[in-house]
């Protein structure tokens, strides 16, 4: 969520010993070195850096006779539409996300069950987990496989639950990776009760190395 | 109540670090930084209107990186061919094939750190990329890690950012008729 202060940052400090760098240099677009740590550092500024900021909306206006008013502030004229539900705000109940503006109910409302996608900080890969524990006795090897019972059943588990979750926020949910933690998982039971059944089947033994 | 899931586009450049693996994306008003560890991915979205600065800091991790393959990568080319030419001057024959025996398993492993210097030499120059916002500071991006990349992430961002800033006053109901500012 953005927040905008009302004073822009004035100087660029050098990223590597917090010297304020001189604009002059930076201005030509090249790379100059930090007059003090002499590090090579090339910066790109942008309008923002060089316009003041506007002041940060303080009170709301009072409306006047026959004005729209704000719908959580009927004394205070509307001054932009909620970009969700389309309720009339003021600025005090401006809640500005992004390009986009709120009214605090949606905002609300959005914060939990990551039902916007703009407050959604981290997210679980279930699909991910799944294809990891299917991959897991590439990674130990064979002679691990009392364990399978638990990675697969794990890989099946995760790739199920994870079916309709979210998944990463750039890249989408990648059912394909599920699907191959899935077929991964189900590998591992089977071997798992093939050997099972090697070890406890007496007779498979007395066939096999008569 | 639930919003469409934005459509993002990978930015050049990526990071490999014990923290996770660092990329940018582009969404719609916003630069997302993810990182992601095995199974977790963690987000920081700076939006193209609060962006004031961007400073690329050329480092010297290619140098290290290099020094690190070179060594190892050099010394035990060095190595596995000091022991193969031993061996040529071994009459015996059962020392002479252990020493081709030893050669045989350092060259792989110089191979590829070789493999590695050749591949980071040719990545460019290292770099760190820092972003300053009106809302936040400055704050250090996972990726781009290679100047190289950084430029074109730069080429890609500035319009988009200078667009963003020019028209980043709110859109006001037309029945209202009133500005927010």
């Amino acid at each position: 969520m953005s927040v905008s202060l009302p004073v822009p940052p004035s100087f660029v400090a050098c990223p590597a010993c917090g010297f304020a760098l001189p604009l002059d240099a930076l201005a030509h677009g090249g790379e100059s070195p930090c007059p003090q740590c002499r590090a090579r550092l090339s910066a790109t500024l942008f309008p923002t850096f060089w316009t003041p900021a506007p002041a940060a909306p303080g009170l709301a206006d009072h409306a006047g006779d026959g004005e729209a008013v704000c719908f959580f502030h009927p004394q205070n004229r509307a001054a932009l539409t909620c970009e969700r539900c389309g309720r009339f705000i003021c600025t005090v109940c401006d809640m500005p996300l992004g390009a986009r503006h709120l009214c605090p109910t949606c905002l609300t409302s959005g914060l939990g069950g990551e039902k916007l996608p703009e407050l959604v900080v981290r997210r679980f890969l279930w699909a991910d987990t799944a294809l990891l524990t299917g991959l897991l006795p590439l990674v130990a090897g064979l002679f691990v496989w009392p364990g399978f019972i638990v990675t697969g059943t794990a890989a099946i588990f995760c790739a199920l639950f994870g079916w309709k979750r979210p998944g990463s926020l750039p890249r989408g949910r990648r059912h394909w990776v599920a699907v191959l933690g899935l077929i991964l998982g189900v590998l591992q039971l089977a071997f798992w009760f093939g050997m099972l059944f090697l070890f406890t089947n007496s007779s498979f033994w007395a066939k096999t190395f008569r | 109540m639930n919003s469409a899931a934005p459509a993002y586009q990978k930015l050049p450049g990526r990071s490999i670090a014990f923290s996770g693996i660092g990329r940018l994306w582009l969404g719609e008003d916003h630069v997302l930084e993810a990182e992601s560890l095995l199974v977790h991915e963690r987000y920081r979205r700076f939006f193209l209107k609060d962006m004031a600065a961007i400073v690329v800091r050329r480092t010297k991790a290619r140098m290290w990186w290099n020094v690190a393959h070179g060594v190892l990568g050099f010394g035990g080319a060095a190595l596995a061919g000091g022991l193969w030419w031993w061996g040529t001057f071994v009459k015996e024959q059962e020392p002479r094939v252990v020493l081709w025996v030893f050669a045989g398993m350092i060259a792989p492993f110089a191979l590829f750190f070789l493999i590695l210097f050749l591949i980071n030499s040719l990545l460019g120059p290292t770099c760190r990329c820092h972003v300053q916002t009106t809302a936040a500071g400055a704050h250090a991006l996972a990726a781009p890690t290679r100047l190289r990349a950084a430029r074109r992430v730069l080429a890609r961002l500035t319009p988009l950012i200078e667009a963003a800033q020019k028209m980043n006053a709110p859109t006001l109901p037309t029945e209202v008729g009133t500005s927010a500012e």
